[in-house]
């Protein structure tokens, strides 16, 4: 059971203010990114990847015809629906949504995005993926804390959700991974 | 009290939301989507209206007590032309920088509470990596699937602002085993009345029962979820509001940031969508606390719940493919 005097206190306990400090330079430096790699993004200082026209023209109801699977039922060859065939939305071969999406704009799944942040487009993902990964770091500081006042059920909490957000963020569910 | 709501910030609210949802701009873009048909603006033209868009939306979110995901989601995929695989993913988005920004006041202030926070988040983050996916299959399945259940769903959270009573300082005359066990307790100092408030939990398994239908909702449909993790946490677990609050905006940080990876991997998120939308929310926020003081949040509100209730309308409508909404 845990200690009852530790948290019967208005003061709140000092994992939790190491856990507050740490997220509050953490999250505004990745917001502060994230307006700078904007801003570098939209005026073209570096060039994208994908071309806001091909985004805005793709981001509404992408959909793609597969004409060829590959040995795993990944998709070989496509066509663009209403561009190169017509589709009907009935057609089992008939894939829209993100996946259609990054088919039709050649974008990365998983972290292949890693590979390309030389482009304009593909620098944003950088400060977005250090907002996302900030909860993870910020996680690590609190199992010192918990072993050290024999909190062994919380650093087992802990512990837990490290490796649940690490296996979100690998690609490994959801079959983001490549 | 009428004349108050004609104060001068009041109407340019209530006009600017109005004219986002009614104006030519959502027309356009529910035209653009329904035919399909190649988008002729200039590349600039989506980012700033939702940058504009996004900026209201932050104001009336705190304003009315709600998370910008609650509104973000249902209005942007109901209003903009975009897929609903990328409104999610940027709403995930959305919700997770709100909740990062916002924690670590919460959290020093010790009303936020780590020991309530981490094992409710634990369950909530591991079902909203399983809502994630499965959001995503349904979604490439049939887009109309999502929308009807998140309209569904939009209708049902309207429903839930417009008749959940909270209880400022529910009565705890017993905690129960798990609470014990996992010292889910704590104290904190409540400005307004100047008092140490202690606070315990009871009902602490079912509250975590339910946090598995809070993470798959989460996951699925990218809203921040808020609107669940309040009710739980202090109607049935008996935490203070003002614990069950913060504790609540804490959690999302967690929760969002699982399902967050899920479509970030998928390539739901879009930065140019993306990033307008968090900054345009998040500058939204501040001005919306400022105003807070001297705001009426009863009218901003019922606002709020009108709007959402149309919106769920709409995506059921959207999704049954009846029209009635245009």
């Amino acid at each position: 059971m845990a200690d009852m005097t530790k948290t019967m206190t208005c003061e709140a306990p000092p994992e939790q203010i190491k856990y507050a400090n740490l997220l509050f330079w953490g999250s505004w430096l990745g917001i502060f990114l994230m307006i700078i790699t904007y801003l570098i993004y939209i005026t073209g200082v570096l060039q994208p990847a994908v071309s806001m026209q091909d985004v805005t023209s793709n981001w509404t109801q992408p959909r793609i015809k597969v004409t060829s699977y590959g040995p795993h039922h990944e998709i070989e060859e496509f066509k663009i629906c209403g561009k190169e065939v017509e589709c009907s939305i009935s057609d089992p071969d008939v894939v829209g949504g993100v996946a259609a999406y990054s088919k039709i704009t050649n974008s990365p799944t998983g972290w292949d995005w890693a590979k390309q942040l030389g482009k304009g487009d593909f620098l944003n993902f950088l400060p977005i993926a250090f907002l996302a990964v900030l909860t993870i770091i910020c996680y690590f500081t609190l199992i010192p804390a918990y072993f050290r006042c024999k909190e062994y059920v919380y650093a087992g909490i802990v512990i837990a959700e490290i490796i649940v957000l690490a296996a979100a963020a690998s690609g490994l569910v959801g079959g983001g991974a490549h | 009290m009428f004349r108050n709501t004609l104060e001068k910030w009041h109407l340019f609210l209530v006009g600017a939301l109005g004219f986002v949802l009614a104006s030519p701009v959502g027309a356009m873009a529910q035209e653009a989507a329904a035919a399909g048909a190649i988008d002729n603006h200039p590349w600039w033209f989506w980012p700033l209206i939702l940058l504009f868009f996004c900026f209201i939306l932050g104001i009336v979110a705190v304003l009315a007590g709600v998370g910008g995901g609650v509104l973000y989601v249902p209005l942007v995929s109901g209003f903009f032309p975009f897929h609903i695989d990328f409104v999610r993913g940027a709403g995930l988005m959305v919700a997770l920088a709100g909740a990062l920004a916002a924690g670590p006041g919460l959290l020093k202030r010790n009303m936020a509470s780590l020991r309530l926070a981490l094992p409710m988040a634990l369950i909530a983050s591991t079902c909203a990596i399983i809502g994630a996916v499965l959001g995503l299959y349904l979604s490439a399945l049939d887009p109309r699937i999502v929308q009807g259940a998140l309209g569904a769903t939009i209708v049902f959270i309207a429903a839930l602002l417009a008749f959940s009573k909270n209880t400022e300082r529910p009565v705890v005359t017993k905690q129960d085993a798990v609470g014990m066990a996992l010292g889910i307790q704590g104290m904190y100092h409540d400005a307004g009345s100047g008092e140490d408030v202690p606070w315990k939990t009871h009902r602490t398994l079912i509250g975590m029962l339910l946090f598995i239908v809070i993470g798959v909702m989460a996951g699925m449909f990218g809203l921040g979820a808020g609107w669940a993790n309040v009710p739980v946490l202090n109607l049935l677990m008996g935490a203070p509001l003002k614990v069950s609050v913060s504790t609540s905006k804490f959690l999302l940080s967690i929760t969002d940031t699982s399902a967050a990876w899920i479509y970030l991997n998928q390539g739901c998120v879009i930065p140019l969508m993306a990033i307008p939308s968090i900054i345009g929310l998040m500058l939204g926020s501040f001005v919306g606390v400022k105003l807070l003081a001297k705001a009426k949040p009863k009218f901003i509100r019922y606002m709020v719940i009108g709007v959402l209730l149309f919106a769920g309308l709409k995506a059921i409508d959207k999704a049954l493919g009846i029209g009635l909404l245009g």
